[in-house]
């Protein structure tokens, strides 16, 4: 298989020397894997080969031969790594992140990455997760969205939202949120909850209340909004003519 | 569980629609304001005719408001119990208010140069608008042209649209 090879090396003088569990190494790639298909779900079609450099005292390294399309994503990442200005990853990116630092936090670990030109990014513990913070940014909010499916062990929705047309697995407060929704399922339900948005794109919705939104039926259904509104527009108006 | 092929069909095609406050008001009320009876009658044929197209017809929380203020405390309840279930609701919440304020930024100087008391008069239409950003319909309905012409640079932005002509009883 060809590629460019980028180099991840993950050096921790806090693990005991000789001992760097493999299970952390292959977490450690698990994420970036995510983190290249977040950035592009296609870029990583082919199997991707990878090796391990050199499993040292207290770091290890490995070798990845990404291709074009995954070398692009990877770039992306890590130009919004280093910061540049302009650069944004799609949501999903941030959880990966969030995993990944959490996890170098965890073996105090220095991340080194390559960019396959010669370049290298070090990723101190700590610096990627108070960017990420400031990043995302939640609410309370509804969503309007067509209800596709709704149940599992810890009760979720998946809804694809009115607004961009894709599909969005929301988080329920509860099972009765859920038994609530599965007799809507199909049509469009509003939900109240809570929103954690990464700039202006949704990333996670967490659903507290079902609106009782539904789309009407019938003309009829506004009759009763009709009366209360013409009822007082017809007092405001005889008012403002007394007045005159 | 299997899904009927009309099912997902419903799925794909309801359409959606944002009203301003304009015509919501326009819309709902039986004895429109002298001189406006035939933008009424539009206003409240194409929100039945959306109804029955099984549209997602949505409003601002600020529309709501203007509704609000021209009722009594105690149709309060009543009121918002009625526009809860017949409309998409939008929250003029961060999101909007997001919105709101990047459609202030990018166009601050054609606003306060083009519209006379500048930026200040357009704040309801602003917020209005961060609200429909935020909810992205596929159509913004107003009759309003500042509303129009502020709304076009981001969404899809129709007039009132004319009542189709009466055919003649050819029998």
């Amino acid at each position: 298989m060809s590629g460019t090879a980028v180099n991840i090396m993950v050096e921790s003088e806090h693990l005991p020397p000789g001992k760097f569990p493999l299970e952390d190494a292959a977490q450690i790639l698990d994420v970036f894997v995510c983190l290249v298909r977040s950035a592009d779900p296609d870029a990583l079609d082919e199997e991707m080969e990878m090796s391990l450099e050199s499993l040292g005292l207290s770091s290890v390294s490995f070798t990845i031969l990404l291709s074009e399309r995954a070398l692009a994503a990877w770039r992306k990442f890590l130009a919004f790594q280093r910061g540049e200005r302009g650069v944004t990853l799609p949501a999903p990116c941030n959880h990966y992140i969030v995993d990944l630092n959490r996890f170098i936090n965890r073996i105090n670990a220095k991340l080194s990455c390559s960019d396959g030109q010669g370049g290298f990014v070090i990723w101190q513990p700590g610096e990627m997760l108070r960017r990420i913070e400031t990043l995302l940014v939640s609410f309370d909010t509804v969503l309007y969205g067509h209800l596709l499916n709704v149940g599992g062990a810890r009760p979720n929705a998946h809804i694809r939202l009115l607004k961009e047309r894709r599909v969005m697995v929301c988080h329920l407060r509860g099972r009765d949120l859920a038994r609530q929704l599965a007799s809507r399922l199909y049509s469009v339900v509003g939900l109240r909850g809570r929103a954690e948005y990464n700039g202006s794109e949704l990333a996670s919705f967490r659903a507290v209340e079902l609106l009782p939104y539904r789309i009407p039926q019938e003309l009829s259904a506004l009759d009763g909004l009709r009366s209360i509104v013409s009822k007082k527009f017809q007092a405001a108006t005889q008012n403002a003519g007394g007045a005159q | 569980m299997p899904v009927a092929p009309n099912k997902r069909g419903d799925i794909m095609t309801h359409d959606t629609i944002f009203l301003d406050t304009q015509v919501l008001l326009l819309a709902l009320q039986e004895q429109p304001p002298a001189g406006q009876e035939s933008l009424a009658a539009r206003a409240r044929a194409f929100l039945n005719a959306a109804i029955k197209r099984k549209a997602v017809v949505m409003i601002s929380s600020l529309s709501a408001m203007e509704l609000f203020a021209r009722s009594g405390c105690a149709d309060h309840a009543e009121l918002a119990r009625h526009l809860g279930e017949s409309f998409a609701v939008i929250p003029f919440d961060m999101a909007a208010a997001m919105a709101a304020a990047s459609v202030c930024q990018e166009r601050f100087n054609e606003l306060q140069h083009s519209y006379p008391g500048g930026v200040a008069a357009l704040v309801g239409d602003i917020e209005v608008l961060g609200s429909a950003i935020s909810a992205g319909p596929a159509r913004v309905l107003s009759n309003k042209p500042e509303f129009q012409a502020l709304t076009r640079h981001y969404l899809n932005v129709e007039d009132i649209p004319e009542l189709p002509p009466e055919h003649p009883n050819l029998f």
